[in-house]
C-alpha cells in the first residue's frame, strides 16, 4: 500500500515479544487440532452426543497430547503457553466439539500450574463454590468439608476429575474431588451440553487434595470467562462461514439469495460481529498476562456475549427456515453461542465490572484505561 | 474459515517505541489544555480547523511521520503515527487543519506523484503549513463515485478542468485539493477515464461557497471550476489510472481510529456528570468501554496491516462501519444516563458536548463511504471469495 520506505525497512514482520510458542508452533497445534476435530467430530456425532459427550473425540486430543496442552511437562502437561492452549480450544469449538476443553485445558491446566501440582488425567470438570451459592465450605483439619450442592457445573456427569474453587478462611482454594463420591443430578445447557447439579454429603476432602491458589476467586472467574470468549470467537466463525456458504447457495426468485442486497448486508454486518469478536478475544489474549488483564477480560466477555447474541440472530436471519431445523448444522453453533454467552458472567456481570474500573479510571483516566497506560 | 486477514490475528500489541511516543503526546496534550490551547469536542478532526495547533504539531515532528526525511517526514513507523493520531482525536484535539494531507494526499503523492510533486508539497505539508482539501464528490456523485462529470480537456502544456465539487471541507481555508477528474470514456467497466489533478484552490476559475451545516457550522464548501488552468506537472499519477488511485486514498481515508472516536469525547464529559456504577448506568457504561477497547482493537489491527504494507480494504470497511455505527450509538446511550437539554452555547461542557454530537451524528454514517455502501463492499468480498 505504501510506496515508500520507513525507517524500519520494507514491511515487517510482528515484533518478537516475548509470547511462548513461535508462529510455527502454534500453527502445528492449528493444523493438528483442526484435523482431528475434523476426522472425529462431524456434525451427526455432535447431534449425537447431546446430553452427553463424544469420547473419541477426546482421547484423540488426549493421544496428540492436545489435551494438556500449556501445563508444563513437570506437572504432567504438553508445555506450551496460553496462546497454545487458546487454539486448542478455539478448534474444537470451531466444530462444536461436545468435549470439556475449555475446562481442562485452558482452566485445569492452569489451576494446575497456579497451585504447582501434577494434573491427574482424564476429563476435568471445574466448579466455582461463591459464598452465595449452594455449598458450604468450611475447614476440616487441613482439609475441607463440603454441604450442599452447587448447579449447573460443566460436564459434571463425565468428568473423571471435578475441581472446585472456593474462598476459606480468606484462601482461595483448589480442591479436586472424585465425582463418583457426590450426587450427580443430570442437566443441559440450550447447546444440549452437560450442566449438571453436584451434591455434596458432608463431603470430606483430605488436605493431600486441597491446595492454595495464589490469586483470589475472581481471577478463576476471569480465566473461565476469557475461555468462553475464545469459545464463542470460534463459534461465530463457523457461524459467519456457514452463513456465507448457504446464501452462495440457496437459490430464490431464480439466483442465489447472496445476489440480493439485503441479505449480503447481513452478512456483512454478521462479519462486522465477528470480526469485533475476534479482535477483542485476540486482545484480551495478548493482554492476559498484564496489570491489563482484568479490564480486557470484562471488556472482551461483555462485548464478545454480545456479538454471540447479535451473530446469532443475524445468522439465522440469512438461513431462514431451514437453519431452525435440527437436521441442519446452524443450531449446533447457535446454541452454544446462546449458553456460552450466559456462563462465567454474562453482560450484565461483566458490564458492571468494566464500569467500576471506569469510576476507579475517573473521566480523565478513561482514555489510559481503554489504550493502556 | 473466512479469508479475511482480520480472521488471522497475530501479535499486534503497540511496540515499546510507540508506547514511549504517545507518553510524549499525552504530555503536550496535557499542557496544552492547562494554558487553555484547546476546549476538546466531538468531531474535531473534522470542524476543528486550527492551522497554529497544526504547526506545532509539525515543529514536533508529528506530521508526515511516515514519510522520508527526503521530503520532510520523519521515518517513523506506522505505528508510531497510529499512537499519535489516536492520541489526539481522544483528546478531542483540534487537528482538522491538516488532517487530509497528512492521512491521505501525503500517502496519494508519495505514491504516485512525480519527484517533482513530493518536493514541492511534501515538505510544506509535514510542517502543517500546507492544507489540502478533498476534490472527489459531486452534487450527482456521491456513493457513485466513478460517475464524476468533472471534464478536464487537454489544452497545450495542460488542462482544463470545469466542474463542480461539493462536501469539500474547508476548502475555503485550504490551498490545493486533489480532484478526480474525467477525461476520457468510462469503459466497458464503468471505471475507465479518471484522473487525478493538484489544483490550486486560489486559481483564476475557482469560486468557492460555503454550505451551512442544519447545526449552523459552516466546514463543508462547494467548489465550482470555471476552465481552471492546470499544468501537465499537477498531473498526479498516470492519466486515465484515476480510478485505482482514488481507491488506495480512500483506503486511507477510511482505515483511521477517527472513525470510532468522533463521539468518544461526550462520553468522556458525561463521566464528570455521574457516578459510573449507578444501577442501570453501569451495564451502559461497561458496554460503551468494552465496545470502546474492542473496536481500538479491531483498529490497532488495521494500522498493524498498514504497517506491514497491506491494503486492507474489506476489512477497514467492516471496521469503518462498526466504529461509526457506534459513534451513533453512544450518543444515543449516553443521553439517556444524563437527561438535558442540549444547546452548543451551554455553560456547562456536557451539554454542549451532547448538542455538537446530535446535530452532527447523522454524517458519521455518511462521510467517507456511507454505512450502506460499506456493508456492500464487505458482502460482496465474503461471497465472492
Amino acid at each position: 500500500m505504501s510506496g515508500h520506505e520507513t525507517a524500519s525497512g520494507s514491511p515487517e514482520s510482528p515484533p518478537a515479544h516475548d509470547i511462548g510458542s513461535s508462529a510455527e508452533d502454534r500453527d502445528l497445534v492449528r493444523q493438528s487440532v483442526a484435523g482431528l476435530a475434523r476426522e472425529h467430530c462431524p456434525p451427526e456425532e455432535v447431534v449425537a452426543a447431546e446430553g452427553s459427550w463424544l469420547p473419541k473425540l477426546w482421547q484423540a486430543l488426549v493421544d496428540s497430547g492436545m489435551a494438556t496442552v500449556s501445563l508444563p511437562e513437570s506437572l504432567g502437561g504438553s508445555g506450551g503457553d496460553l496462546h497454545d492452549a487458546a487454539i486448542v480450544v478455539a478448534e474444537v469449538s470451531r466444530r462444536a466439539g461436545p468435549v470439556p476443553v475449555m475446562e481442562t485445558t485452558f482452566l485445569a491446566c492452569w489451576l494446575h500450574g497456579l497451585a504447582q501440582v501434577p494434573m491427574a488425567s482424564g476429563p476435568h470438570a471445574v466448579a466455582l463454590l461463591e459464598p452465595s451459592g449452594g455449598v458450604e465450605v468450611t475447614e476440616d483439619g487441613d482439609g475441607l468439608r463440603l454441604r450442599g450442592s452447587a448447579d449447573r457445573v460443566a460436564w459434571a456427569g463425565i468428568c473423571e476429575q471435578l475441581l472446585l474453587v472456593a474462598t476459606v478462611a480468606g484462601r482461595t482454594v483448589l480442591a479436586r474431588v472424585d465425582p463418583s463420591t457426590c450426587k450427580i443430578t443430570p442437566g443441559r445447557s440450550l447447546a444440549g451440553e452437560p450442566r449438571d447439579r453436584v451434591g455434596f454429603d458432608d463431603l470430606n476432602v483430605p488436605a493431600a487434595s486441597c491446595w492454595t491458589l495464589d490469586v483470589e476467586m475472581d481471577a478463576v472467574r476471569r480465566r473461565g470467562a476469557l475461555g468462553r470468549v475464545i469459545q464463542m470467537t470460534a463459534a461465530l466463525e463457523s457461524v459467519l462461514e456457514i452463513s456465507v456458504r448457504y446464501a452462495g447457495e440457496r437459490e430464490q426468485f431464480g439466483r442465489p439469495i447472496a445476489r440480493f442486497q439485503s441479505v449480503r448486508q447481513l452478512l456483512a454486518q454478521l462479519a462486522g460481529e465477528t470480526g469485533i469478536a475476534v479482535a477483542a478475544c485476540h486482545g484480551a489474549l495478548l493482554d492476559a498476562g498484564s496489570t491489563d488483564a482484568e479490564f480486557a477480560i470484562a471488556a472482551a466477555k461483555t462485548r464478545v456475549s454480545g456479538a454471540a447474541s447479535k451473530g446469532a440472530a443475524l445468522a439465522h436471519q440469512v438461513l431462514g427456515a431451514i437453519g431452525m431445523t435440527r437436521e441442519h448444522e446452524l443450531h449446533l453453533h447457535t446454541r452454544r453461542l446462546w449458553s456460552w454467552r450466559e456462563e462465567y458472567g454474562n453482560e450484565t456481570w461483566w458490564s458492571r465490572r468494566v464500569a467500576d474500573q471506569v469510576r476507579d479510571a475517573g473521566a480523565d483516566g478513561l482514555w489510559t484505561l481503554v489504550a493502556g497506560a | 474459515m473466512i479469508d479475511l486477514d482480520i480472521f488471522r490475528p497475530h501479535d499486534f500489541r503497540i511496540p515499546p517505541v510507540a508506547e514511549e511516543l504517545r507518553q510524549d503526546v499525552r504530555r503536550f496534550l496535557a499542557e496544552q489544555r492547562e494554558r487553555g490551547g484547546f476546549v476538546p469536542r466531538c468531531n474535531a478532526w473534522l470542524e476543528a480547523h486550527d492551522p497554529t495547533f497544526s504547526r506545532e504539531l509539525g515543529r514536533r515532528g508529528w506530521l508526515g511521520m511516515t514519510w522520508p526525511k527526503a521530503y520532510g517526514g520523519h521515518e517513523r513507523s506506522g505505528l508510531e503515527r497510529f499512537v499519535v493520531i489516536e492520541e489526539l482525536l481522544a483528546a478531542g484535539a483540534p487537528v482538522a487543519a491538516h488532517w487530509v494531507a497528512d492521512r491521505q494526499t501525503g500517502p496519494t503523492l508519495l505514491r504516485y506523484g512525480t519527484e517533482q510533486l513530493k518536493q514541492r508539497f511534501l515538505p510544506a505539508m509535514a510542517r502543517g503549513e500546507y492544507c489540502f482539501a478533498i476534490g472527489m464528490s459531486e452534487p450527482d456523485s456521491g456513493s457513485d463515485l466513478a460517475s464524476v462529470r468533472t471534464r478536464a480537456a487537454r489544452v497545450d502544456g495542460g488542462w482544463r478542468i470545469t466542474g463542480t465539487k461539493v462536501w469539500t471541507s474547508h476548502a475555503s481555508r485550504s490551498d490545493s485539493f486533489i480532484a478526480l477528474c474525467r477525461t476520457g470514456p468510462r469503459g466497458d467497466d464503468r471505471h475507465g477515464g479518471l484522473s487525478q489533478f493538484i489544483v490550486d484552490l486560489r486559481a483564476p476559475g475557482v469560486t468557492i461557497n460555503p454550505i451551512e451545516m442544519l447545526n449552523g457550522h459552516h466546514h463543508f464548501d462547494e467548489v465550482v471550476l470555471d476552465a481552471v488552468e492546470v499544468p501537465d506537472d499537477l498531473v498526479v499519477g498516470e492519466v486515465g489510472n484515476g480510478w485505482a488511485q482514488v481507491n488506495a486514498e480512500l483506503a486511507h481515508e477510511r482505515s483511521g481510529p477517527e472513525r470510532l472516536l468522533s463521539s468518544f469525547p461526550l462520553l468522556v464529559a458525561l463521566l464528570r456528570e455521574i457516578d459510573p456504577t449507578a444501577p442501570a448506568v453501569a451495564e451502559r457504561i461497561g458496554e460503551l468501554t468494552a465496545a470502546v477497547w474492542s473496536l481500538r482493537q479491531m483498529s490497532q489491527f488495521i494500522a498493524w496491516q498498514l504497517h506491514q504494507g497491506k491494503a486492507p480494504a474489506i476489512e477497514a470497511a467492516l471496521v469503518k462501519d462498526a466504529g461509526t455505527t457506534f459513534e451513533r450509538l453512544l450518543i444515543e446511550v449516553v443521553r439517556l444516563l444524563a437527561p438535558v437539554e442540549p444547546a452548543e452555547d451551554a455553560a456547562d461542557h456536557y451539554s454542549a458536548l451532547l448538542a455538537q454530537a446530535v446535530l452532527t451524528a447523522p454524517g458519521f454514517t455518511l462521510r467517507g463511504g456511507t454505512t450502506e455502501v460499506l456493508r456492500e463492499i464487505v458482502g460482496k468480498g465474503l461471497v465472492s471469495a
